[in-house]
């Protein structure tokens, strides 16, 4: 198996980074996972993020300081508060989507990349059993038509002796 | 594991992680090089292999054995590096063509590239083919694949197949004599 990854590299000059079969198998099934619960959970992570992923460990001391404030400055930051929330809320609710933001307002190209990123595209319905490769290849760019021509012409080559090609 | 075994444990849930490690490591080499034909970066190749393998998981219970696996996971695979360049074309505001020079042209800067002028020139000649012959071409060329097995995966006669080849390289000789 490995072998056939040495003639490919040296026929074509393309190179794989050293190490990069041993890890396949494991960064694919963390991929998979990763996937997998963004699906169902609606988060999602930066691509790549797990791969260097390290657990930073919290230092023992605690540098913060603690510092107790007067009660007319808790009434104060309490107040200062309650009204940037109703300012807020206020803020909100005069630019929610909902209100302004008609469908026909948006780009086409963003609701294009819109449906790439977030809707299973026709791909995730094919059936890679009964589509032929043909047809995946082409991928509708040749007509019916054409590529029935061109399985025509394959075909009339078929008596050809070739064995000389390698 | 024998791939019947891959197969079934992946399909009824069981023993799944180490069922598909070992379709990762059974298909992996064969697989990436027939994407990295296509989309030619490392990255994206990776990109694309991954994604090659999670649609298989995802898809592996609709898998009722009218093909071989290889066969039905090398249409998966295909679609999703052309899939992958349409994508890449309509995000950098490319057509097919501007995007397959952008394509090799990158190749020269690439450091997962090392071949010599020549090489590059092949890959260049290759580009150039219709897109079933340049299949073949890779198949048949750098990844030693016997005509029988070509047949099988392209559903396609032997006969038909060295006739692709056969223009293939004809082509592409004519094209590095030309340069």
């Amino acid at each position: 198996m490995l072998n056939n990854n040495t003639i490919q590299e040296n026929k074509s000059g393309f190179k794989v980074p050293s190490g990069y079969w041993d890890t396949l198998e494991d960064s694919t099934l963390t991929h998979l996972k990763s996937r997998l619960v963004e699906q169902k959970s609606g988060f999602s992570v930066p691509n790549h993020y797990f791969d260097d992923f390290e657990l930073q460990s919290p230092s023992k001391e605690n540098t913060h300081k603690t510092v107790t404030l007067n009660t007319w400055t808790r009434w104060l930051a309490a107040a200062s508060i309650a009204a940037l929330a109703v300012v807020g809320a206020l803020y909100i609710d005069h630019i929610s989507p909902s209100k302004n933001l008609q469908f026909s307002d948006l780009d086409n190209d963003i609701i294009e990349d819109y449906l790439d990123e977030h809707l299973e595209t026709p791909e995730e319905f094919i059936d890679y059993e009964n589509t032929s490769i043909k047809t995946i290849i082409n991928q509708n760019i040749i007509s019916l038509q054409n590529q029935d021509i061109i399985n025509y012409l394959d075909d009339k080559f078929d008596e050809q002796d070739y064995d000389n090609d390698k | 594991m024998e791939e019947q075994e891959i197969i079934e444990n992946l399909q009824q849930g069981t023993k799944t992680d180490s069922a598909f490690k070992a379709l990762i490591a059974e298909h992996k080499v064969r697989l990436y090089w027939h994407i990295r034909t296509i989309v030619k970066t490392h990255e994206d190749t990776d990109d694309v292999l991954q994604n090659t393998f999670i649609k298989v998981f995802k898809n592996i219970k609709n898998f009722k054995g009218d093909s071989k696996l290889f066969s039905w996971m090398f249409r998966i695979a295909t679609n999703e590096s052309i899939t992958f360049l349409n994508k890449k074309a309509k995000k950098m505001k490319l057509s097919d063509q501007e995007l397959n020079e952008h394509l090799l042209d990158s190749l020269e800067s690439d450091v997962y590239f090392e071949g010599d002028h020549i090489q590059l020139e092949l890959q260049k000649a290759i580009e150039k083919l219709p897109k079933q012959q340049k299949i073949v071409f890779n198949m048949r060329y750098f990844q030693d694949i016997p005509y029988e097995e070509m047949s099988e995966i392209l559903e396609s006669s032997v006969g038909a197949l060295k006739s692709n080849y056969h223009h293939a390289r004809k082509k592409v000789e004519k094209f590095l004599k030309k340069d």
